[in-house]
């Protein structure tokens, strides 16, 4: 029935709310809504000639139906890609490296879009590069605080001098200059 | 530090009682200011340009400051380290101040784009970094629909701005919502047919349409 393509790509949608990453884009799907919706226009192209001859309800009522379903399935289309690009976005300015499943799951156009909407981030954080836009949005409580160090960084030389992070050691060092860190999960915030 | 700031910073050392630390401080307050309500505020205000180029400026020097200091760190040891710290956290929380601030910004400027573009007061609201943010943001999105599938539907499908047809698809901001204020002056504001009287000192919870005009005034303060 008409409209069952876009409930499926809902669910979809429904589903990536919950997810921690984004599941392979549904390009199949993506492509039999679209054709759909043609087939929709052609039939209501059709229907639109036969009624300029007398006025006929059922074929007013069907008309209808017709651009119902197809302005609905436009609105589950960009529903579904108006989610992913928000994950997208919000991937950017967590600034983490993205791991190869997850560039594998976006279409060749969302791979694009990504790249470019990082691009436009970092120039837009170029005016404020003071200010480190990407970092932690949690209010500072310490400026010095305890990390233990969960996996191997190698050296970081900050203003108080060389650390050399090896795995399971502690150290107490300046948030900022390890926020970064953290945010990989190199060291944990004690 | 161009011209202006100049003149400014001379006219505010001219002007008894006004030295540069309590304007600091009064800055301060108002960029704390600016953040609560730009957070709690369901529409997106206008950028607070000179104050935050004002605070940038600081920061900057704050920062060269620092590092100065550091290079001298191994000979005046103590003293000098415990100014550092204090300065730093000052530096983080204004930094944090200002970093929240603008990505708040972001997220409105990102829901409300295709209304912001289209009402040119909304657009006066933005700098100029965030407009051009805005416009490429939208471009890129547009891209991404077309060649996605937007291409592909027949031509009077494609638009993404319609209004018509029960839906709009320009999300505009729910100037409804309700929120928290403290009343820093006595008022009388109007909710539907009633009338709220506002006393000075009170908190209420209102939607912010009714208190919107005494927001953007200081009458009264959210929270």
């Amino acid at each position: 029935m008409y409209g069952d393509l876009a409930h499926k790509l809902i669910l979809d949608a429904k589903r990536t709310q919950s997810l921690d990453k984004l599941p392979l884009y549904q390009d199949t799907l993506v492509r039999s809504i679209v054709r759909e919706i043609r087939s929709l226009q052609k039939e209501a192209d059709v229907l639109t000639e036969h009624a300029s001859q007398d006025d006929d309800r059922v074929n007013q009522g069907q008309l209808f139906v017709c651009h119902l379903c197809m302005r609905r399935n436009k609105r589950c289309l960009l529903a579904y890609q108006r989610l992913r690009a928000e994950r997208l976005d919000e991937l950017v300015w967590a600034n983490n490296d993205i791991s190869k499943e997850q560039m594998d799951n976006l279409s060749p156009q969302e791979q694009d879009y990504l790249k470019k909407y990082n691009d436009l981030v970092s120039e837009f954080k170029g005016p404020l590069e003071k200010i480190d836009l990407g970092g932690s949005l949690e209010p500072p409580v310490d400026v010095f605080i305890d990390v233990r160090v969960l996996k191997d960084a190698g050296e970081i030389q900050t203003e108080y001098g060389v650390f050399n992070l090896t795995k399971d050691s502690q150290f107490f060092v300046r948030q900022a200059d390890v926020e970064r860190l953290i945010q990989q999960g190199y060291l944990k915030k004690l | 530090m161009d011209f202006d700031d100049i003149l400014k910073e001379f006219e505010a050392s001219k002007r008894p009682g006004h030295n540069e630390d309590e304007l600091r401080a009064e800055d301060l307050q108002r960029l704390s200011t600016a953040w609560i309500n730009e957070r709690m505020v369901p529409e997106l205000l206008p950028y607070e340009n000179e104050l935050i180029d004002r605070v940038l400026i600081r920061i900057r020097k704050q920062v060269e400051q620092i590092e100065l200091n550091s290079i001298e760190l191994q000979t005046h040891e103590k003293e000098i380290k415990l100014r550092l710290v204090v300065v730093e956290s000052e530096l983080d929380r204004v930094q944090f101040l200002i970093r929240s601030y603008t990505r708040t910004r972001l997220q409105k400027i990102d829901k409300y784009s295709l209304y912001i573009r289209s009402n040119d007061t909304e657009s006066a609201k933005l700098s100029n970094n965030e407009l051009t943010y805005m416009e490429r943001h939208l471009e890129l999105l547009l891209e991404l629909y077309n060649s996605q599938f937007l291409k592909n539907l027949p031509e009077s499908l494609q638009a993404i701005d319609e209004t018509g047809g029960g839906v709009s698809m320009i999300e505009e901001p729910d100037l409804d919502r309700p929120v928290f204020v403290k009343a820093l002056a006595d008022n009388v504001v109007d909710v539907d047919d009633e009338e709220v009287e506002l006393t000075t000192n009170g908190i209420y919870v209102l939607r912010y349409r009714a208190v919107m005009d005494l927001v953007k005034v200081g009458d009264v303060r959210v929270l």
